[in-house]
């Protein structure tokens, strides 16, 4: 599925004549149907879904929930080393002939890890881990099996790991969203409950419903699959795919759901019958003593939980798209990358979750940028830039015509012009961090402009280019400079952090 | 052992295959020079028109638009009008000194009025993938030839781009192109650029 390419490509006067029709109407009957089939494809399968054939491990740590691309050699799956561990501290690798050697620290810890091209052992802490395949080196990347993470990780970080290989899906340092499951009776509900609010996606098919955690990391320490044997809820079954939770249910009838307490329980029921036209009342004619009103027996549907405060971090392009090339030895991709993890680190250490929408060199469409962003219900996103023109920084907002519409999360709303309703509250989110930048004496423009994906993101959005602080672009990646603008844009984004969260 | 006669005539034979060797290598690089330099596209027709002065946006690789009068040959036809002026502007991008370069040979290949408030504006491929890659930089681009072409063109409300005729989904890696730009808001954003 993630070979499906739509190219659509129309001569000048085709383009006319279709999208403003002028009357022309060239375009071969072949090449129509061809169109046709193509869009209906791209429409039928959603963004989330083409993201999702990309298999990768999902991590889930205290502060940070990310993605690192799998890749499969020799019948094993490998991920690489730095993609791991960059979001957790500071890294820095080094290669000599086949040895290659990764210096991690974090919080005072510092480890260097020891590993051999071609070999199944790497060297931590002096104690060698055994792996179940060769370590490989690609492009100066180091990459091992997925499963010697559960050795590695605990090792490194000094927490405990929880790896499920199959559904490449780790836990670090936390124990998971528990899930309890339980069927009443009259009517027949199946109640599921967790300790904290949880926002899955939805999907009914017939007499199946289908729950999709990419999230929150819900475990569950029940059977995998539990038959009820309740005449409407015939059976539930958890399982792990692709770093996601997912709960199917299996019902005789058709299914809904509902959300309770806070999006910690979700009830799932038959879906209530219709309201009967109420009888008109007899005129009153004496007064009638107030009458105690008894609770409901069926869960009231209540307004959800805000999601939690996440900041998406986007470092622009990636993977063989690699942006503006700075200098010959330096491309955009990189430095994006870099200023991101930076702003990251900032952001956590001010105790605020972060969603890195790019955590290793890997490419992605703006739409699923996009997608990913909207998913993670972000509070804020930002979009990481370079450039070597002018200096300091620029921040950007969508360009769109304002709209009336108050911002919300709750409506459907045109994908193009998403980022309509919330332009007023990413300006003043700009502004934050512009002023942060000028109280750090780092030239600074905010303006709107015409870069995708801000017009697709329901939620404050805005994009930040870093250009050179001086003449000698090399500047551009230097720590202190990278390091003074993270510190900006984090404290930036705390000043404002009242506002967002109202807008929830 | 070699005569001296015969010694002197290989040494002399050598230094003029070397010589020779030189000199179609240099041949070779101002043919290709050249070749890069020369542009190989048909010539336009002559403008006809009145001698007008029409206001160009230019933009400036320090973040600016400044606004530039310049008299020019237009025509009547509001396309023929709106092309002959984004081609005087893009003449300044990649003439000698420009403030904004942009690749040799960039160019308009075809402007298409809608109804007379949609513009399509069709760049060539050369001035795409030639274009330096950046949000300030594309936008500067961007924002320029819309309103150089609202200034002398009115009624323009909307402004669509292609590259070669087709779709794109950015200029240079940054700057949306599949959008159709709201001229309004536009003109505020150059405002801000000035």
């Amino acid at each position: 599925m993630s070979s499906i390419s739509v190219q659509i490509t129309f001569r000048c006067r085709d383009f006319v004549a279709r999208r403003f029709r002028i009357g022309r109407r060239r375009a071969s009957r072949t090449r129509l149907i061809a169109g046709t089939v193509a869009v209906l494809a791209f429409l039928l399968i959603p963004g989330h879904a083409r993201a999702a054939d990309q298999p990768h491990l999902a991590i889930f740590a205290q502060q940070i929930n990310y993605l690192v691309n799998v890749q499969l050699r020799d019948g094993s799956e490998y991920v690489g080393l730095l993609d791991v561990l960059d979001p957790l501290g500071q890294v820095a690798t080094h290669i000599n002939g086949k040895k290659w050697t990764l210096d991690f620290s974090s919080s005072g810890n510092r480890v260097e890890i020891v590993c051999q091209e071609g070999k199944r052992k790497c060297s931590i802490r002096g104690a060698d881990v055994e792996m179940a395949a060769k370590f490989v080196v690609s492009e100066g990347h180091g990459y091992v099996p997925v499963s010697a993470l559960a050795e590695i990780l605990p090792r490194v970080t000094n927490l405990i790991a929880n790896l499920n290989v199959h559904g490449r899906r780790l836990l670090l340092g936390i124990s998971g969203v528990h899930l309890s499951s339980d069927v009443l009776k009259n009517p027949s509900r199946l109640v599921l409950t967790f300790p904290s609010p949880v926002k899955p996606a939805v999907t009914n098919e017939g007499n199946t419903l289908l729950l999709t955690f990419t999230r929150e990391p819900v475990t569950t320490t029940g059977p995998e699959t539990t038959n009820f044997g309740d005449p409407l809820i015939t059976s539930g079954r958890f399982m792990v795919v692709n770093g996601a939770a997912l709960y199917l249910v299996t019902a005789t009838a058709p299914v809904v759901t509902m959300f309770s307490e806070g999006n910690r329980v979700i009830t799932i029921s038959a879906p209530p019958a219709a309201v009967p036209a109420t009888p008109a009342q007899p005129p009153v004619t004496a007064p009638v003593q107030a009458q105690p009103v008894p609770a409901p027996t069926q869960p009231v549907p209540q307004k959800p939980a805000a999601p939690a405060f996440i900041v998406a971090i986007d470092a622009a392009h990636g993977g063989t798209e690699t942006g503006a090339l700075l200098s010959p030895t330096l491309a955009e991709k990189d430095v994006t990358l870099a200023l991101a993890r930076r702003i990251a680190r900032e952001l956590q250490s001010k105790g605020i979750s972060v969603y890195m929408v790019r955590a290793g060199d890997t490419q992605m469409t703006l739409d699923q940028r996009a997608s990913a962003a909207n998913t993670a219900h972000a509070a804020l996103y930002i979009a990481i830039h370079a450039a070597a023109q002018g200096h300091g920084v620029r921040l950007y907002t969508a360009m769109l015509p304002p709209s009336m519409a108050v911002p919300t999360h709750h409506a459907f709303v045109p994908w193009e012009t998403a980022q309509s309703a919330w332009l007023d509250l990413s300006a003043t989110a700009a502004g934050s961090i512009a002023d942060e930048c000028n109280r750090r004496n780092i030239p600074v423009r905010a303006m709107p402009a015409a870069v995708r994906p801000l017009n697709n993101i329901e939620g404050p959005a805005i994009a930040l280019e870093v250009a050179p602080p001086s003449d000698t672009l090399e500047d551009i990646n230097s720590a202190t400079y990278q390091q003074s603008i993270a510190s900006a844009v984090a404290a930036g984004i705390t000043a404002i952090r009242p506002k967002l969260e109202a807008a929830r | 052992m070699i005569s001296r006669p015969m010694q002197i005539t290989i040494a002399l034979l050598v230094a003029a295959i070397l010589g020779m060797g030189f000199y179609a290598l240099k041949l070779k690089q101002k043919v290709e020079t050249l070749h890069a330099t020369s542009d190989n596209r048909p010539a336009a027709p002559p403008v006809t028109g009145d001698l007008q002065t029409v206001t160009l946006w230019v933009a400036h690789d320090d973040g600016t638009l400044h606004q530039q009068q310049m008299q020019l040959a237009m025509p009547n036809e509001p396309a023929a009008r709106a092309m002959r002026v984004l081609q005087a502007l893009v003449q300044i991008y990649t003439g000698k000194d420009s403030p904004h370069p942009l690749g040799a040979g960039s160019d308009i290949e075809d402007v298409y009025l809608v109804n007379g408030t949609t513009a399509v504006v069709d760049l060539n491929q050369t001035l795409a993938d030639t274009h330096p890659s950046g949000i300030m930089v594309e936008q500067l681009t961007i924002v320029s030839l819309i309103q150089t072409l609202t200034a002398n063109v009115p009624n323009v409300t909307r402004v669509k781009f292609l590259v070669g005729g087709k779709e794109r989904d950015t200029l240079a890696g940054h700057e949306d192109l599949k959008m159709t730009y709201d001229v309004s808001t536009v003109s505020q954003v150059a405002q801000e650029l000035q």
